[in-house]
């Protein structure tokens, strides 16, 4: 704080990354990155769901009765949240849909890391058991964790795939 | 802060009756639909034999004997990925979840009268005994597994041999 004629005046610092961070092209890319990945996943979850099944069933983690009703869900939880998140269709519930998601999947993860279970991760295709390449997805969806929460806080105005005029932030 | 909280959980609410009324709907419709609750028979556990009594467990030791023999087709349920970097000698690939893809050109080589033994990484993996389901669904009913898998084959030093395809 400093005073000028007698008024006490805040200084703001503007570092660049502050500038990109809330650069509302900067967030809408984020989006657009983070939604099309989660649509892209959905597709061949909705497609086969028993193979789903089968996936969630080899990490080991969840009751019996709970696994046919995680294979239907989850991936329309991913679809709806990505469409969401792109169209700007209440993107702060959309991206608290992909957080909580994205938690189910690093705890799964780190679980089957920790105890050494080979499993399949299910993510974009089926049938690639490779443990070598989980601390790569564990990775991966720390960063789309990280995204999605930058995505939630945002507070500038948002801009949208289908109107020209900036939206104002829904919620 | 209080009607920011009040919208946030009304759009969620939204969001999560259409993630639910879009998913029962499409399974319902579905031609791959699935039960809602899953079954204990839904998935095969290799340990457990009760599942398909007409399939044998093998451990390591009969597996070499048969091995030595020649008596069965060796069949790795592992992805491409995994049979390329190595398998066991003569080991023929179908990859579990890509069965159909490849069953065809199997059973142009082999009738449904050969015994077939079927195998993964380890005793953790699960798409042995999917494949041998898989293939005692085909009418193959000589089906054995090897439970202990590649790992602990490669782990004894037995013959195993990689692949350029």
């Amino acid at each position: 704080m400093v005073l000028i004629n007698g008024k006490k005046k805040g200084i703001k610092l503007k570092l660049p990354i502050s500038n990109i961070m809330s650069n509302p092209w900067f967030e809408f890319s984020l989006r657009i990155i983070l939604g099309t990945v989660f649509i892209y996943s959905s597709l061949h979850k909705i497609i086969h769901p028993k193979q789903f099944a089968e996936i969630i069933y080899g990490y080991n983690l969840f009751p019996l009765y709970t696994i046919n009703l995680m294979a239907i869900t989850i991936p329309f939880a991913e679809l709806v949240a990505g469409t969401g998140i792109i169209c700007n269709i209440y993107p702060k519930a959309s991206s608290i849909i992909i957080i909580s998601l994205l938690t189910g999947f690093i705890i799964s993860i780190s679980v089957n890391m920790i105890s050494g279970h080979k499993f399949d991760c299910g993510c974009f295709t089926f049938g690639k058991t490779d443990n070598s390449a989980t601390w790569q997805l564990l990775l991966r969806d720390i960063l789309f964790f990280c995204t999605s929460v930058f995505i939630f806080f945002y507070k500038q105005n948002r801009k949208c795939l289908f109107k020209k005029k900036n939206t104002p932030n829904s919620s | 802060m209080k009607s920011d909280f009040k919208v946030l959980a009304k759009e969620l609410l939204i969001l999560v009756l259409v993630i639910l009324f879009l998913s029962f709907t499409v399974n319902c419709f579905s031609p791959n639909k699935i039960t809602l609750f899953a079954k204990k028979n839904d998935f095969i556990k290799k340990t457990d034999v009760s599942v398909n009594k007409n399939i044998q467990i093998l451990n390591l030791s009969d597996t070499k004997k048969i091995f030595e023999e020649k008596s069965a087709v060796f069949v790795d349920a592992r992805p491409k990925s995994q049979y390329i970097e190595g398998h066991i000698q003569g080991a023929v690939n179908i990859p579990v979840y890509v069965f159909y893809d490849y069953i065809e050109n199997f059973m142009l080589n082999h009738n449904e009268t050969t015994p077939v033994i079927t195998y993964c990484s380890s005793k953790n993996c699960t798409d042995s005994s999917m494949l041998a389901q898989y293939f005692f669904d085909m009418d193959y009913k000589n089906i054995k597994i090897f439970i202990d898998g590649f790992d602990k084959w490669k782990e004894k030093g037995y013959k195993i041999e990689t692949s350029n395809q």
